[in-house]
């Protein structure tokens, strides 16, 4: 089976450099034979790394330790669907999980576009084929997942303890799928840069792509920061890790260029810097996949280095150089319909929006960069952590927030002070009115109430806007309110879906501020019936024990818990120490409710019976992942296909 | 395991040889135009754009003047859009009742007519605003949809 | 040289922690934690020092100890922080210093955001410029210009379609 993968993959290779090659000889000689063919080409491509993906799971499902992948990340002992999951755990399955996602993203595309885009397809073919073929190719010169052991073993090695985790299922594979995903995108780009063709039809064949990669990345980035929060046992949910800030970095980009695009399709203006936009996001995933894989910068999610690195460089320095060069040489063709008619426009509001986000997404490259700009200019090792990232990003984040409020509330091309007295009017003061309430209530770090009053403008901005459009839609068609508000919405899916995330971000901003600014932590040494208070809660150490699992020691601690004198229940934080590796892992005890979290960690025994425990109160942790809910709703609504195309 | 290697080279390998050697098939109803299908793609933005500042104007975040002003600019290019649809309809039959003439006075037999080329524009007249070149007849640029004046001006 | 001097301080924390007979800390847990926050544990977790959770982590445990013994001696949250970037390096402080060439990092961004701006506000400017040129130019259509009646009958099939 493991030659078989092998064998595939060779031969993926071979097909996808026919595929990078055919359609652009065909296009060069009017050979629309060979075009097809190199379409086909990538439909084979495509169809063996399937085979090879599959002939890796049938590896890990049947333990077959004699494959070195198999043998490095599971045992016997483990239950099959982590056994499975190890295909996404190290570098060579990650690499076939990025080729696999990547080929299924490359066959729905050709279907979509049987009879459609015939001009952009031959390159748009080109572009996936040879991305497709640069990962297949790793596999095949650098990091075989289908390696054989030189001396087999009777049991692997086992997975790292930590991965064990829902978080797996959730966390990797959305994240790995849209870095490729956002290869479409900038596929159609190159296309549309190469054919000449920069009107609206590659605008709109990428929409739904767009949203696609973006969504899939935003929940693999959710998924993360949950993952850690359960499971890594710090008591946060983003760590401003490399490879956090790999993720977040062309998320934020393709952020910029699903608002800037709107105002292309409006007004044909931006389409330079929307280019630049994907191309940005493009090679940011890339280098994502690399910085994931590479082990360059120290992190977390080092689990295994390799030499990949060079090579990630050298793909990414040809994609940047050539798209760049063909942006610029498009140019002329590019520049055109810019004419705006007022300072105070939706148009301008879109242009602050993108600004802001472009600059928090360099804001996190240069702080991922600068310790390796500081050693070489001055030779000194320095850290760059979360005290930087949340200083120099909060700020921006929070303007941000503003403009996401202010937008709806303009109109296109020109909002006249009459209008912006109307529609400013109630949301500001309700913003207004929350932020003296807070006050008043006591909250009074400044920074936190400023942002839960800009939430509370935002909010009220875009019920305003949907209700007003409810109450127009049924003045005019004498509908009931939720068949208005239904059909409204599905009418205009794409507005309506964005407004949701809106909501979305408002609601996860709530949690972020809560915890980031009203966090408790205490750390205390506890004998059994000793008791111990944070916030309004007093835990009392019931006990500790210990048992034995067919894989790991397990030592936990019971602690009960109460408020007020009313008993809630008992936690019971653990640590486990894993067969096969050394380092303890806590299992962290947290009970959510939607005001805040109780964290607790388990420190372990003393030798005199005190055990140790740090507790935490995170205030609104909930309504981070309640966002993330929400969010997955409103793409969805954005993403549901539109009817039927245009085609009178 | 060889055996199946060897197949699944075979596979492919007949996969990508097949559009080669597969007669061409041009019966299947015209050949796709890309140049229509970008026409489409701009109406469609510029009616949904018709459509987006009438909710704007609903909700409220509109003047009315503005909307007024807009809308009757996005139909202005949606009809200079439509112009262009029409003169490439017009310019394709011409090819092809000059193309059916050259046949007859050669005495060729009928053929399938070749796909349709984009229709080059007549010098001498330029858009104000883009700079591509139009039709001495056009009263709308055909990239851009700006409207052109009666005289032009020569670049 | 840098990292016997370094190897030195550690010891020297490590004397300190050793020769007080209680680690019990009479700081509060809070002062501590507020002071382990700016700084990363050097255990290679790379996490924040209040955050790292490995079950024995030398680093981590003498640093806090050397924290809490500190506090206790009337030292400040300052000098403390000095001290032990003294014994460890830049590289112990979870962010830059504002001081010196540390400061490029935390200009560049804002200042980046503001040359951006910067940009936006030149093209809008120019933009709106084309834009007068545009509207002063606009050729009125004849409300019964046959072409406008067919967008409009496009316009209401297009709103059907869409629901």
């Amino acid at each position: 089976m493991a030659d078989l993968g092998y064998a595939a993959l060779v031969i993926a290779l071979a097909a996808a450099a026919f595929a990078t090659v055919a359609p652009l000889v065909g296009l060069r000689w009017r050979l629309p034979a060979l075009i097809d063919s190199g379409r086909s080409a990538l439909w084979a491509a495509a169809s063996l790394v399937s085979v090879a993906g599959l002939s890796l799971l049938y590896l890990l499902a049947t333990r077959d330790f004699k494959t070195q992948y198999v043998y490095q990340y599971t045992s016997s002992d483990m239950s099959m669907l982590y056994t499975l999951a190890a295909f996404w755990a190290g570098n060579a399955g990650s690499l076939l999980f990025w080729a696999w996602t990547l080929g299924l993203c490359a066959v729905v595309m050709l279907i979509q576009n049987r009879n459609k885009n015939q001009a952009l397809m031959p390159y748009v073919t080109a572009i996936v084929a040879v991305t497709m073929g640069f990962f297949v190719g790793m596999m095949v010169f650098v990091s075989n997942p289908f390696d054989q052991m030189v001396f087999p073993q009777a049991e692997g090695e086992g997975l790292n303890p930590l991965l064990e985790n829902m978080g797996m299922f959730l966390h990797p594979p959305p994240q790995l799928l849209g870095y490729m995903a956002f290869t479409i995108p900038f596929a159609f780009a190159v296309a549309a840069l190469a054919t000449g063709r920069l009107g609206d039809e590659w605008i709109q064949s990428i929409r739904r792509w767009t949203i696609f990669a973006w969504l899939t990345l935003g929940v693999g980035i959710l998924a993360g920061a949950q993952w850690a929060y359960v499971e890594l046992g710090w008591g946060g949910y983003m760590g401003w890790d490399p490879v956090e800030n790999a993720a977040l970095m062309p998320w934020l980009v393709g952020t910029a260029f699903l608002h800037s695009i709107m105002v292309q399709r409006r007004r044909g203006m931006l389409k330079v810097w929307n280019m630049m936009l994907i191309i940005f996001t493009f090679n940011l995933s890339i280098l994502g996949t690399l910085l994931t894989r590479s082990g360059i910068l120290s992190s977390v999610h080092s689990f295994s280095q390799s030499g990949l690195g060079p090579l990630f460089v050298a793909f990414i320095a040809v994609a940047m150089t050539g798209s760049l060069a063909l942006l610029y040489y498009r140019m002329p063709k590019l520049r055109a319909e810019h004419e705006l008619d007022y300072w105070v426009s939706r148009e301008s509001t879109f242009l602050v929006n993108n600004l802001v986000l472009v600059g928090i997404a360099f804001a996190v490259f240069w702080g991922t960069m600068f310790p390796i700009i500081t050693e070489a200019v001055r030779g000194v090792k320095i850290t760059v952590g979360p005290p930087f990232y949340n200083q120099v990003t909060g700020p921006l984040f929070l303007i941000l927030l503003l403009v996401m409020g202010i937008c709806p509330l303009i109109g296109w091309r020109h909002a006249s002070k009459d209008n912006l007295v109307r529609n400013f009017l109630y949301p500001v003061a309700f913003g207004v009115a929350a932020g003296i309430i807070l006050f008043l209530l006591g909250v009074r770090k400044p920074a936190a109430t400023i942002s839960f009053a800009v939430l509370a403008f935002v909010t009220a901005g875009i019920l305003r806007d949907w209700s007003r459009a409810v109450r127009a839609r049924r003045q005019m068609r004498a509908e009931g309110w939720l068949r208005a508000f239904l059909r409204l919405t599905g009418s205009n899916r794409p507005r309506y879906g964005g407004y949701i995330v809106h909501l979305s971000v408002v609601v996860m901003a709530l949690g972020i501020t809560g915890s980031m600014f009203y966090p408790l932590e205490t750390t205390a040494t506890l004998n059994p019936g000793e008791t111990v208070s944070i916030g309004r809660y007093v835990l009392k150490f019931e006990g500790a024990s210990e048992y034995q699992t067919q894989s790991k020691q397990v030592l936990a601690s019971t602690l009960t818990v109460y408020t007020g004198g009313d008993y809630l229940g008992t936690v019971t934080p653990e640590r486990y120490i894993h067969r096969n590796h050394d380092n303890p892992v806590t299992e962290v005890a947290i009970r959510s409710t939607l005001k805040e979290d109780l964290y607790v960690i388990y420190g372990g025994k003393n030798p005199d019976g005190t055990a140790t425990f740090k507790f935490k109160v995170n205030p609104m942790v909930m309504w981070i992942w309640i966002g993330w809910g929400v969010m997955l709703l409103g793409s969805a609504v954005a993403f549901w296909p539109e009817m039927k195309r245009w085609t009178a | 395991m060889v055996w199946l290697a060897l197949l699944l080279a075979l596979g492919t390998v007949l996969a990508i040889a097949y559009p080669l050697v597969r007669p061409r098939l041009r019966a299947a109803g015209p050949a796709p135009d890309p140049e229509a299908s970008e026409l489409a793609a701009a109406k469609e933005s510029t009616y949904a754009a018709i459509k987006e500042l009438e909710f704007d104007y609903r909700a409220g975040s509109l003047s009315q003047e503005d909307y007024r002003d807009l809308e009757s600019r996005y139909k202005r290019k949606a009809a200079a859009l439509l112009q262009v649809e029409d003169a490439r309809h017009s310019e394709a039959d011409r090819r092809a009742q000059i193309e059916a003439e050259i046949r007859r006075l050669r005495g060729v037999p009928a053929q399938p007519p070749k796909q349709r080329q984009a229709a080059p524009p007549a010098t001498g007249r330029f858009c104000t605003q883009c700079g591509s070149p139009s039709d001495p007849t056009d009263r709308f640029c055909a990239n851009c949809g700006h409207p052109l004046s009666k005289a032009g001006s020569k670049a | 040289m840098d990292r016997i001097a370094r190897l030195a301080g550690l010891l020297a924390l490590l004397g300190l922690a050793a020769a007080t007979p209680t680690v019990a800390l009479a700081a509060s847990p809070d002062q501590v934690n507020e002071i382990a926050s700016q700084l990363v544990c050097q255990c290679g977790c790379g996490l924040v020092l209040n955050n790292c959770n490995h079950e024995h982590c030398e680093p981590r445990d003498s640093m806090l100890a050397y924290i809490g013994q500190a506090l206790d001696q009337g030292k400040t949250r300052d000098a403390i922080i000095a001290s032990l970037v003294e014994s460890y390096g830049e590289v112990v402080l979870a962010a830059p210093t504002k001081r010196g060439f540390n400061l490029v990092g935390w200009i560049t961004p804002f200042a980046a955001i503001a040359a951006g701006g910067g940009i936006v506000y030149l093209a809008v400017r120019a933009w709106l410029v084309w834009g007068k040129r545009t509207r002063e130019e606009a050729v009125e259509l004849a409300a019964d210009d046959p072409y406008l009646s067919r967008v409009d009958d496009e316009l209401r099939r297009y709103e059907e379609r869409m629901g």
